[in-house]
């Protein structure tokens, strides 16, 4: 009998080797927009504590947009603004490049709390042992 | 664009509908679940522990797409309303679970102790004595996660839902501005996100006041 043709096809064992790639590109992405967006965010955070107007004021509302807006919209968004501007970005480049934005936003906020934490006497007492900043 | 708007902004009231709801069901299981991981023994706790570890340790897209085509290839079939509604709602208990867990483990033993010995049952020290101070010290986890069951809604989009990304993917589709409906859209979910925030912290100075 002629085997007929179908669009689907059970999940076969060479499936694994295209899940697999995709996977390697999924921890690849993870680890560079967590490495760069952690340094960015770690950044951003000490800006967030170092001043009250530069930080509270400006970098803290633009952070929180990228906080506030789910991230699928703010992929499509990036994904359609890029050729606006003229960038030819593919969707890796761009997934990472707004997934590094999303990350250091997330960070700086962690981070601030983090240099908060340290209690001012500490710095005072570092200082005052003749350390600079 | 302009007469999309109230469109959009129906769509927004959905979003809100469905992750409050979705939030409030996700409580309940998560207090039920903290309950049976921290008394249970046996397979009601592996079937507790089983959902949180699921719920946690897999992309909230992922479970969508199994309440919605999973269990679909099974005959079994929702509408998006319901199947948004049940993927947050597993996601939201699994995650709310954790949070509780920490909450209860910070409400010390002396307090059931002295509720027991006052004469309460387990059942009152519960509902009167622990649960009220667990809710006060997971407050601010809570409005956490309501937000990030908004932000989660959107996901809607990608099994049909016609909320408020989907309703923008529809217009978008249709009209092929995608950039300027997607814009538009972060703009909404930017407002709602600071309205619950602004809602919560009133909430909690006229809760905490003592």
């Amino acid at each position: 009998m002629q085997p007929t043709e179908t669009f689907f096809s059970g999940f076969a064992l060479n499936d694994f080797w295209f899940l697999g790639e995709a996977a390697l590109r999924t921890l690849w992405i993870s680890l560079l927009a967590i490495s760069i967006g952690t340094m960015m965010g770690i950044f951003f955070g000490w800006l967030l504590s170092v001043s009250r107007i530069g930080g509270g004021f400006v970098l803290s509302p633009v952070l929180d947009i990228f906080r506030s807006v789910p991230l699928i919209i703010q992929l499509v968004l990036f994904y359609n603004f890029a050729p606006i501007v003229g960038l030819r970005l593919d969707a890796f480049e761009a997934g990472l490049i707004v997934l590094i934005v999303y990350t250091s936003a997330n960070v700086a906020y962690v981070a601030r709390g983090g240099i908060e934490a340290v209690s001012q006497p500490m710095r005072r007492a570092a200082r005052s042992l003749g350390m600079t900043y | 664009m302009f007469k999309a708007l109230p469109d959009l902004l129906q769509a927004a009231l959905l979003t809100l509908e469905v992750a409050a709801i979705s939030m409030l069901l996700g409580v309940l299981i998560g207090l039920g679940l903290s309950l049976i991981r921290i008394h249970m023994k046996g397979p009601v706790k592996w079937f507790a522990t089983i959902w949180v570890e699921l719920a946690r340790n897999t992309p909230a897209l992922l479970q969508l797409f199994f309440f919605g085509f999973g269990l679909g290839a099974f005959g079994i079939h929702f509408s998006p309303y319901l199947i948004v509604l049940m993927g947050l709602t597993f996601n939201n208990a699994g995650y709310l679970a954790e949070n509780f867990r920490g909450g209860f483990g910070a409400v010390p033993d002396t307090q059931i102790r002295a509720a027991r010995s006052l004469g309460m049952t387990a059942f009152q020290t519960y509902t009167r004595i622990i649960i009220p101070q667990v809710l006060r010290i997971v407050y601010y986890p809570m409005t956490n996660q309501m937000v990030w069951a908004v932000l989660m809604s959107s996901l809607g989009m990608l099994v049909g839902f016609r909320e408020l990304s989907g309703e923008t993917q529809f217009f978008a589709s249709r009209t092929f501005r995608i950039f300027e409906y997607f814009a538009v859209t972060a703009v909404i979910y930017y407002i709602i996100v600071k309205i619950i925030l602004g809602v919560s912290r009133l909430l909690a100075m006229r809760l905490f006041r003592y």
